[in-house]
């Protein structure tokens, strides 16, 4: 991608390059792409003041108003429904509910705490335990050829060898992205080897879809579907019943207990991980400090707790956490220090 | 850019699946309420549009085809839907050029957040934004804002892309080299010159 038309770049050649106005206005995906933007100033020196100001320039536009509507969201559905029904004399599709195109793919985020549900499993013999550094990511192949995008510090743990008499079981910690194959379609009629379960602190999600996230962290086990259908189940220590998630439901659990239930605005961000090295839309900054210190190993000190309340509205993508960092002191009014390597000391002001 | 389950949810909901109906509702309900508050400040015609949009969706859903991106495709549905309400709630016809009605304008937040130097370029900006005709602010939200290429931009606002953009690229550069107030105070001028294009015609309906 090493391009000698960027060299003389100006401002105008930036405001016309469809990749470059993607890339700043958070909308890229590709995480390759993404680097070459983010590298860019160190790249074409020459071409470094322009690139700035083109980013400034847009950046600056993008802070404007935001007008979502969100209180009127679901009487608005519930209008467009009763004249639906009113125009149909039948209601086909409210019966047929759920059609395989979509339980083909169910996307889940499931953040949970502890790793003793792990540990639990070390020793047994037959048992394959993956797991990942600060900053790394791995994808990992299932015996019966499902695909798992391990994140950073996390860890995935299954049985060597799946046969068809016998569910296939997995349990995690930390987060991971899963695209599981060969469902039955036929949810009524699902024989032990294609049910697909993942354990996560005392939460069992069944899944009745093929591809869906995993976190487990801070003692809290999220739960946040994207598309398709899951079932989670709630062991046995307390009385809530197994309850099935529909595109967009999320939940929030800790110590066997359901804390939040909601829907999720945007739930296609919650694979996002996958594509973009760090990824967060309208984010805290409390967050992005935990993911510092959960996916990179961080340890970051802030000069007063009500800074971690800033908000960076609109999404970040960036290939690496200098680039992250530079997003943070240039939308907030805070000051990064870096005494070592793993180090920040975030205070307010500059 | 087409997300994979967008495509999922269109396909489904073409078969008649509820739920994939209500999962691109969900998807888009507020990106729509945003692009929508953009032409009207009224809360309540935006919501009508968005109802009829999704109704109409519903019904015609076995005639639809397979947009290369669901989103646009809800824009310019939106869109469309939007002028042809408020040319109907209208007593005067506006007849504008033939991209469509309705103005365009955007609220900055004011932001203590931003850096000194960054505040001067902020507040130029957003006056140079504020002096752009309705069709040309459009532009620049579908391009800054939505981060679109310009054959997207020309599919939803329905125009062939001319040069309209690059009036305000010329005056961004010129930005950039002269911070010289005098010199801002011409493109003010050139911009309002420029407004004049699309001056609107009314006419009593009937």
């Amino acid at each position: 991608m090493n391009n000698e038309k960027y060299v003389t770049y100006r401002l105008e050649d930036f405001l016309d390059d469809d990749a470059f106005i993607k890339w700043v206005s958070g909308k890229e995906q590709d995480a390759f792409a993404a680097k070459f933007w983010s590298e860019f100033p160190s790249q074409y020196p020459s071409a470094a003041a322009n690139f700035d100001f083109a980013v400034s320039v847009i950046r600056t536009y993008r802070s404007q108003e935001v007008w979502e509507n969100k209180d009127n969201k679901a009487h608005v559905l519930e209008r467009i429904t009763a004249t639906i029904e009113a125009n149909n004399n039948r209601r086909p599709a409210l019966m047929r509910r759920m059609s395989t195109w979509v339980r083909a793919a169910a996307i889940v985020l499931i953040i949970a705490a502890g790793g003793y549900l792990v540990y639990n499993k070390l020793g047994k013999p037959s048992q394959e335990i993956i797991a990942t550094g600060y900053g790394e990511k791995r994808t990992i192949t299932l015996p019966d050829h499902s695909v798992v995008t391990l994140n950073a510090s996390s860890t995935i743990t299954f049985n060597e060898k799946w046969d068809t008499t016998s569910a296939r079981e997995v349990w995690v910690d930390g987060e991971a992205f899963f695209d599981v194959k060969h469902l039955n379609r036929d949810t009524t009629n699902i024989r032990p080897g294609q049910r697909f379960l993942v354990h996560s602190n005392g939460l069992t999600i069944e899944v009745l879809g093929t591809s869906f996230n995993v976190r487990s962290r801070h003692g809290k086990t999220k739960v946040g579907l994207v598309t398709g259908k899951i079932q989670v189940g709630f062991g046995n220590k307390n009385d809530h019943e197994a309850m099935v998630m529909l595109p967009g439901d999320y939940i929030e659990y800790a110590d066997n207990h359901v804390l939040l239930t909601k829907k999720i605005d945007k739930p296609e961000t919650i694979k996002r991980w996958t594509q973009v090295p760090l990824t967060f839309t309208d984010a805290t900054l409390n967050e992005i400090i935990e993911t510092l210190q959960d996916n990179y190993g961080y340890t970051v000190k802030v000069g007063e707790q009500s800074i971690k309340k800033l908000k960076i509205e609109g999404d970040i993508n960036v290939a690496n956490v200098e680039e992250l960092l530079t997003v943070i002191t240039t939308t907030l009014n805070v000051k990064i220090q870096q005494p070592s390597e793993k180090e920040l000391v975030i205070t307010s002001g500059k | 850019m087409q997300s994979e389950s967008h495509v999922l949810w269109w396909n489904a909901f073409k078969q008649g699946d509820w739920d994939a109906f209500t999962a691109l509702y969900g998807e888009f309900y507020e990106l729509l309420n945003n692009y929508g508050r953009k032409f009207t400040q009224d809360a309540d015609l935006i919501q009508d549009v968005v109802h009829d949009l999704f109704v109409r969706l519903w019904t015609t859903r076995t005639r639809l085809g397979n947009p290369a991106s669901v989103k646009n495709y809800l824009y310019k549905a939106l869109r469309s839907t939007l002028f042809r309400k408020i040319q109907s709630l209208s007593k005067f016809v506006e007849l504008d050029n033939a991209s469509g009605q309705g103005g365009f304008a955007v609220n900055f937040i004011p932001d203590a957040s931003f850096r000194q130097e960054e505040q001067e370029l902020r507040n130029q900006v957003i006056a140079l934004v504020n002096t752009l005709p309705a069709r040309q602010q459009e532009i620049i939200f579908l391009r800054f804002y939505e981060g679109m290429s310009y054959e997207e931009i020309a599919v939803i606002m329905d125009i062939n892309m001319s040069s309209t953009y690059k009036l305000l690229y010329k005056a961004l550069d010129n930005l950039q080299k002269v911070s010289d107030k005098r010199f801002l105070t011409f493109l003010t001028i050139l911009f309002f010159l420029s407004r004049n294009f699309s001056k609107k015609i009314m006419i009593p309906e009937g």
